[in-house]
């Protein structure tokens, strides 16, 4: 991704403090940005084209793989 | 009499079903070589003695008095170390379940114990099935039994480990996103991720509750066939279990490749990604030999494999977090650094991403399915590289992405790895047959059909 994109340190500290991961130490929080990074690439090729006729997102059930 | 350590669970159940072997003695040999060897390879993290040497001796006076109970009576086996047996410390080779010891039996473990298995250890595994390999943990990582400056493949890295170097005839692994096919892989044995919902997970340790699965590593197919007759049953403490009867998983081995309708997902290792080329030969001439036995083989197209990807990993470590966060919010220094920086990731997962996430998966299964209509299986590679060096940390981040497992995770259907050859250094090639949703009996005829007519399941890692 572009690093003009990649959120400021700031941001990933806030960020953290609101998932309720207070006691990263410096190195944690440096694997903290690491990992929104990758996530950030990620979501970037998960498919975008779900219609609002595709199902609903439901619990997924043994059985429905061979349905 | 052979060699017991490198005895198939076929030929083991059949010495002991005629008394023509002592499950104490088997047990006592099979120690005999892990006691020797396994301070090379890491592949144990409990040894169980005691308890094998019990159930050893209750299945030898069991089967000495008429009461046979059937391929696994007086076999040993192996449990990755987020299985529970009663008793028996489930670590998850973790500093966070360090002093965890399960009161009760995990549903598949008390099956085995049914059936007369006898266990011999709990075995390595990446930490929480996850985070690995690393060596910043109490335990060390396992080794590749054909040359241990080699990674196993992981999560079930110790018990793909301990199978291939002959310490077991089998062990069962987890599979949330190709934990039981990439050590089979890199170990050059048989691994089997069942249907989802085929083999209950109550009492193993989850990591994402709606890929998560129990499946059987072994040295042969026959022998994983056996295994999963034994753990595959309806399972009314894991609520994601079928009530689709298990089938008996050897009726079809002998069937051979006559006729069978191969779709073959080439474009998973010549466009989505680039398989390195003795990978690609392997799973090319396996096909061929599928083909001159009878199959009907062609090309199919799916989805490119980095969306499977981005589906599987976004639910993976979402429901990873899930379970995590308390302990991550108190204990982060707990975990070692890759488990630890693979579950943060969780945190930058929206709740509409996720949920996305699992509408791209039914839209997939739906795909395959279309796909599969008219094909009985379908093939593939499993790892796109031979073994990489597991202490060069570049080259493990370079691999490690690059499989093509976690898309039938998110399918939900049936994957087999099994080996198709070795590098010219010695280090074993794989790759995956895939069937339809709970028709593992197919896979497993394809498989042997395949097994039988190559060597490379007969072929022994240069220990001693």
């Amino acid at each position: 991704m572009a690093s003009e994109d990649a959120p400021t340190h700031a941001e990933t500290e806030r960020h953290a403090q609101e998932a309720g991961l207070h006691h990263l130490t410096p190195e944690q929080m440096d694997e903290f940005a690491r990992a929104g990074a990758y996530i950030r690439e990620l979501l970037a090729k998960l498919p975008r084209d779900l219609a609002v006729t595709d199902e609903p997102a439901h619990i997924f059930h043994a059985d429905e793989a061979g349905r | 009499m052979t060699d017991l350590a490198w005895l198939t669970i076929a030929e083991a159940s059949t010495l002991l079903r005629e008394r023509k072997l002592s499950p104490v003695e088997y047990v006592e040999a099979l120690y005999a070589r892990s006691d020797r060897y396994d301070d090379r390879f890491n592949t144990y993290l409990c040894v169980t003695r005691d308890i094998a040497i019990q159930e050893a001796k209750q299945a030898q006076e069991e089967i000495a008095r008429g009461e046979y109970r059937g391929a696994m009576h007086g076999v040993p086996y192996g449990l990755k170390d987020i299985i529970d047996y009663a008793g028996v410390p489930t670590t998850a080779h973790s500093k966070i379940l360090r002093d965890n010891v399960p009161g009760r039996h995990a549903t598949v473990t008390a099956r085995l114990k049914d059936a007369g298995g006898v266990l011999l250890g709990k075995m390595a595994t990446h930490e929480f099935a996850l985070g690995g390999p690393s060596f910043d943990l109490p335990w060390p990582p396992a080794r590749n039994p054909w040359n241990r400056e080699h990674f196993t493949g992981g999560s079930s890295s110790g018990s793909g480990a301990a199978v291939a170097a002959g310490f077991m005839p089998g062990a069962l692994g987890s599979d949330t996103g190709g934990s039981i096919r990439a050590p089979a892989s890199l170990c050059g044995i048989v691994g089997m991720k069942p249907t989802y919902g085929r083999v209950s997970r109550a009492g193993v340790v989850p990591l994402a509750f709606s890929l998560d699965t129990v499946g059987p590593l072994t040295r042969t197919v026959e022998d994983n066939a056996l295994l999963l007759n034994a753990i595959a049953a309806h399972d009314p403490r894991d609520a994601a279990s079928t009530r689709v009867a298990a089938p008996d998983f050897t009726a079809d081995l002998r069937k051979g490749a006559r006729g069978l309708r191969v779709g073959i997902i080439r474009h998973f290792y010549t466009r989505d990604m680039q398989a390195h080329p003795d990978v690609a030969r392997g799973v090319d001439d396996a096909v061929r030999v599928l083909e001159t036995r009878g199959a009907q083989v062609r090309e199919i197209e799916l989805q490119p494999l980095e969306v499977y990807a981005a589906c599987n990993r976004n639910i993976l470590l979402s429901e990873a977090y899930a379970i995590h966060e308390p302990w991550l919010r108190e204990r982060p220094g707990d975990y070692g650094a890759s488990m630890r920086q693979r579950l943060l990731s969780g945190a930058f997962i929206r709740a509409v991403d996720y949920l996305q996430a699992t509408r791209l998966r039914r839209r997939l299964i739906d795909q395959f399915n279309d796909a599969m209509r008219d094909l009985d299986i379908a093939v593939t590679v499993s790892s796109m590289d031979p073994p990489g060096r597991i202490e060069d940390q570049e080259e493990m981040e370079r691999t490690y992405p690059r499989q093509a497992r976690n898309a039938f995770n998110v399918l939900g259907c049936p994957a087999l790895a099994l080996p198709v050859g070795f590098t010219p250094d010695g280090l074993p090639l794989s790759m995956q047959i895939i069937g339809r949703a709970f028709d593992e009996a197919t896979v497993y005829r394809a498989a042997h059909a395949y097994e039988q007519e190559t060597e490379w399941t007969a072929r022994r890692p240069p220990i001693a």
